[in-house]
C-alpha cells in the first residue's frame, strides 16, 4: 500500500508511482533542509550511480515552479509534474513547521523515576518533621523582638520589668522623684498599659540595656540563628539604621538596641526639664499607643477597656496579675485632676516618628 | 472434632515448649560437658552450643517460639539496663555526666567545607558585588512577574493569585505560547526585576523558576506539596497588603548563601511589621519549605502564629549564572541524583 523507496513521490505503492517500474520519473527531495529535484532518464538506466539527476530548487516558489515546468515539460507527464510541485509545497511547509519548533520553546520531557520520586517524597516528609517549623519561626520572631528590632511597637512587654527595675530603684532614691514616677506610674496604667515612662525609662534604661543586652547574647547562642541572622541581617540592620540616623547620639549604643537609643536621645532632652512637664511627652505615648491598639486588636487588660476583647484564658491571667500591680499604683483623684487640667492631651506627633522609622 | 483439633494443638504447644526446654536442658548439659573449662555454668541457663543461631532450626513454629523468647528476653535486659542507668544518674545527682545527645541525620550531617562562616570576608566581598549587591544597597527595589507554563489548570492559576498576594509588587501574567527567551527583554525592558514561572504538570504545579532579571542567576526548582490557602487548616483571614518579613532558616553552605539572597531579595526591603506578616524559607536537609504567617505577640516570650497564604516546597535542581538558558547557559550547580542522593548525611544548601 506505501512505497518504501526513497525516490517515490506519492508515497502509494502503485504503477504509476513506482520509481522502480517507471524508467521515466521524477520526485522532489528535501536533504538537510535543502529542496532538490530529482530526474530520472532511461538513458542512464545501466549506470545507477547516474541514474538520478538532482537539481537544487530554490526556495521561491514562482521560480521553482517555473524550473519544475520547464525541465519536465517534454519527457515527463503532466501529472507528474503536478506531483511534484505538490511535493515541493508539502516539503517547505515542513521545513516551517521545523524552524518554528526550534525556535519557539523547546518543552523538556523529563521521566519521571518511581523509585527517585517515592525516595524523594518520604525525605520531604521526614524533613518536614525534623524542621519544626512553626518552633523555629517563633524562635526566630522572639530574637528579633529581644533585639530590638521592632523598635517601639512592642514596648508594652518592655513596661513589665521597667516597673519592677524601677520599684526597686525607686527606693533607692529621692521621695520626690518617687512621687511622681508614682504619679507618672497611676496615670499611665489606669489609662492604658503601654504608655511609656520616659521617667522610669531614663532611670531603667541602664537596666534594660543590660537585659536586652543578655537577653540577645542568649540568643546568639542559639546555632541556627547564627547564620539566619546574617542572611536576613541586612534587613533588619537597614531598620536599626534607620533608626539610628533619625536620632542624634552616642556611639556608645548598640546598633541592634535601636528602641534604646530613642530612649537616649530623649533623656537628653527630658533632662532639663521637670518631671510634671513629662506628662505632655506621657500624652504623646498615649496617642500613639491608642493607634497602636487598634491596630493590634491587643486588649491589654485594663478596667477601662471592653472585656468583650478578652477571649482566651491566657489573657484573663494575665489580667489576674496586672490587676493586683494596678491595685497598688491607681490614683483615679489624680487622674481627675489632671484631666481637668487639661493635661491629659492627644497629641499626633509621636505617630509621625514612628512612620519616619518605617 | 474441632475442639479436639484445639486441645490437640494446645498441648502440641506445651509439648514444643517442654520440648524446647528440654532441649535447652540437654544442650546446656552439653555444652557444660563439651566445655568443663570455662567453668561453672548454671546448669538450666538456655545457653545454646557456640555459633547456634535461632535460625538454624528447622522447624517454623520451633523457631518463631524461640525467635519471640529470645526478643523477650532483649527487652528485659534493654529495660533493666535502662533503670540501672536512671538509678545511677539519680544516685550522682549533679555530678552525672551530661545526657548523651541523640543522633540525627542533622547532626550526623557531613561537614560540608563550603559552609559560610559569618565572619568571612571572602563572602561578604563576593556578596557585596554579585548581582544582588543593587537590591541590597537598596538602590533598585523588586518587581516580580509571574507566569506559568503554557496551558495552565486550576490548581496552578490559583497559586500564582495567592503568591502574588504574598509577593508585594508582583504582577501575574500568562503566557500564551511565548518562548521564556522572548519574554525576558520584554520583562527587562519594562523594569521586572525577578521572573517566577511556575511549571505545571498534570494539572499540578511541580517546578519553579526564579530568574533575577537584568543578568542575574536563574534557580530550578522542583516544587511538591502544594497547598493553596483553602486547604490549610485553621488558617487566618487572608493576608493584607503591607509588606512582609523574612525569615530564611538554615541557609548554611555558601550555595545555600545565594539562594537565600535570592529569596530575600524578591521582598521590598522595608517590612511593614504593622503588617505582623511574616513569610518563612526555612531550609531541612536541602528540601525547603515556604510558609507564611501572621504573628502576634502575647509577652515576651510568647508569640502566636497563624497560617495565611499557600504553603509549599522546593527543592533546588539547578542555579544557573546568567538568565533563563537551560542549553547554552553556565549552570553553577546541578543536582546528579546518581553522585548526590547516594549519602544519606549529606546536604548541599
Amino acid at each position: 500500500m506505501f512505497c518504501k523507496n526513497e525516490y517515490n513521490v506519492t508515497g502509494l505503492c502503485t504503477r504509476v508511482n513506482c520509481p522502480l517500474s517507471n524508467s521515466v520519473y521524477a520526485t522532489v527531495i528535501l536533504d538537510k533542509g535543502e529542496i532538490y529535484l530529482y530526474l530520472k532518464y532511461p538513458e542512464n538506466a545501466h549506470l545507477p550511480s547516474i541514474m538520478w539527476s538532482r537539481t537544487l530548487l530554490s526556495l521561491n516558489k514562482q521560480t521553482a515552479f517555473n524550473y519544475i515546468y520547464k525541465t519536465m515539460k517534454y519527457t515527463h507527464n503532466k501529472t507528474q509534474i503536478k506531483k511534484c510541485m505538490k511535493r515541493y509545497m508539502r516539503l517547505k511547509e515542513i521545513l516551517k513547521r521545523t524552524r518554528k519548533m526550534v525556535l519557539n520553546k523547546q518543552l523538556k520531557l523529563l521521566p519521571v523515576k518511581k523509585k527517585t520520586e517515592r525516595r524523594d517524597s518520604i525525605r520531604e516528609k521526614k524533613a518536614l518533621k525534623a524542621a519544626k517549623i512553626v518552633n523555629n519561626v517563633e524562635l526566630e520572631l522572639l530574637n528579633r523582638l529581644n533585639t530590638g528590632v521592632y523598635g517601639n511597637l512592642y514596648k508594652m512587654f518592655d513596661k513589665k520589668k521597667k516597673k519592677k527595675k524601677s520599684v526597686s530603684e525607686i527606693s533607692q532614691k529621692d521621695m520626690t522623684l518617687e512621687e511622681t514616677e508614682d504619679n507618672v506610674e497611676e496615670e499611665s496604667e489606669s489609662k492604658k498599659k503601654k504608655k511609656k515612662k520616659k521617667d522610669l525609662e531614663m532611670e531603667a534604661i541602664e537596666s534594660i540595656e543590660d537585659e536586652e543586652d543578655v537577653d540577645g547574647y542568649e540568643y546568639d547562642e542559639v546555632e541556627d540563628d547564627d547564620e539566619d541572622v546574617d542572611v536576613d541581617v541586612d534587613d533588619d540592620d537597614d531598620d536599626d539604621d534607620d533608626d539610628d540616623e533619625d536620632v542624634d547620639d552616642d556611639a556608645d549604643v548598640d546598633d541592634d538596641v535601636a528602641g534604646d537609643s530613642d530612649n537616649d536621645a530623649t533623656d537628653d532632652e527630658e533632662d532639663n526639664a521637670d518631671a510634671n512637664v513629662d506628662m505632655e511627652d506621657l500624652d504623646d505615648d498615649d496617642s500613639d499607643l491608642e493607634d497602636l491598639d487598634e491596630e493590634f486588636d491587643i486588649d491589654y487588660d485594663d478596667e477601662d477597656i471592653d472585656d468583650g476583647e478578652e477571649k482566651k484564658k491566657q489573657k484573663k491571667t494575665k489580667k489576674k496579675k496586672r490587676k493586683e500591680q494596678i491595685e497598688e499604683y491607681v490614683d483615679n483623684e489624680y487622674i481627675k485632676k489632671l484631666k481637668e487640667a487639661g493635661k491629659l492631651l492627644d497629641e499626633d506627633e509621636e505617630i509621625e516618628d514612628m512612620n519616619d522609622k518605617f | 472434632m474441632a475442639k479436639a483439633g484445639r486441645k490437640s494443638s494446645s498441648s502440641w504447644k506445651k509439648s514444643l515448649k517442654r520440648k524446647a526446654a528440654a532441649e535447652e536442658i540437654q544442650e546446656a548439659a552439653g555444652a557444660g560437658d563439651g566445655a568443663t573449662e570455662s567453668g561453672v555454668q548454671p546448669p538450666k541457663a538456655a545457653a545454646f552450643p557456640p555459633g547456634f543461631s535461632i535460625s538454624e532450626i528447622k522447624n517454623k513454629q520451633r523457631r518463631h517460639l524461640m525467635f519471640t523468647r529470645w526478643k523477650q528476653q532483649q527487652r528485659k535486659e534493654k529495660l533493666a539496663a535502662k533503670k540501672k542507668l536512671k538509678k545511677e544518674r539519680e544516685a550522682l545527682g549533679d555530678k552525672a555526666p551530661p545526657k548523651p545527645v541523640p543522633k540525627t541525620i542533622d547532626n550526623q550531617r557531613v561537614y560540608d567545607e563550603t559552609t559560610v562562616d559569618p565572619n568571612d570576608e571572602e563572602v561578604a566581598y563576593d556578596e557585596s558585588t554579585d548581582e544582588f549587591a543593587s537590591y541590597f544597597n537598596k538602590q533598585t527595589s523588586p518587581k516580580i512577574l509571574i507566569t506559568t507554563s503554557d496551558r495552565p489548570h486550576g490548581r496552578t492559576v490559583r497559586l500564582c493569585e495567592q503568591l502574588s498576594t504574598v509577593i508585594p509588587n508582583s504582577h501575574v501574567y500568562y503566557r500564551r505560547g511565548l518562548a521564556l527567551k522572548k519574554i525576558i527583554p520584554q520583562c527587562i525592558a519594562r523594569e521586572f526585576t525577578d521572573l517566577i514561572v511556575i511549571n505545571e504538570d498534570r494539572k499540578t504545579p511541580n517546578g519553579l523558576i526564579l530568574s533575577h532579571l537584568p543578568n542575574g542567576p536563574t534557580a530550578h526548582f522542583k516544587m511538591s506539596s502544594v497547598r493553596l490557602r483553602k486547604e490549610i487548616k485553621r488558617r487566618g483571614k487572608d493576608p493584607t497588603e503591607h509588606i512582609p518579613e523574612i525569615i530564611l532558616n538554615n541557609f548554611t553552605t555558601r550555595l545555600g548563601h545565594s539562594i537565600g539572597r535570592m529569596f530575600a531579595s524578591l521582598f521590598p526591603h522595608n517590612p511593614q511589621f504593622i503588617g505582623r506578616q511574616v513569610a518563612t524559607f526555612h531550609n531541612q536537609r536541602d528540601y525547603i519549605f515556604f510558609r507564611f504567617h501572621r504573628y502576634i505577640f502575647r509577652s515576651e516570650k510568647k508569640v502566636g502564629i497563624q497560617e495565611l497564604g499557600p504553603r509549599f516546597t522546593i527543592k533546588l535542581r539547578s542555579l544557573q549564572k546568567g538568565t533563563f538558558d537551560s542549553k547554552y547557559g553556565e549552570y553553577e550547580w546541578v543536582h546528579k541524583p546518581r553522585e548526590m542522593d547516594t549519602s544519606r548525611r549529606k546536604f548541599h544548601l
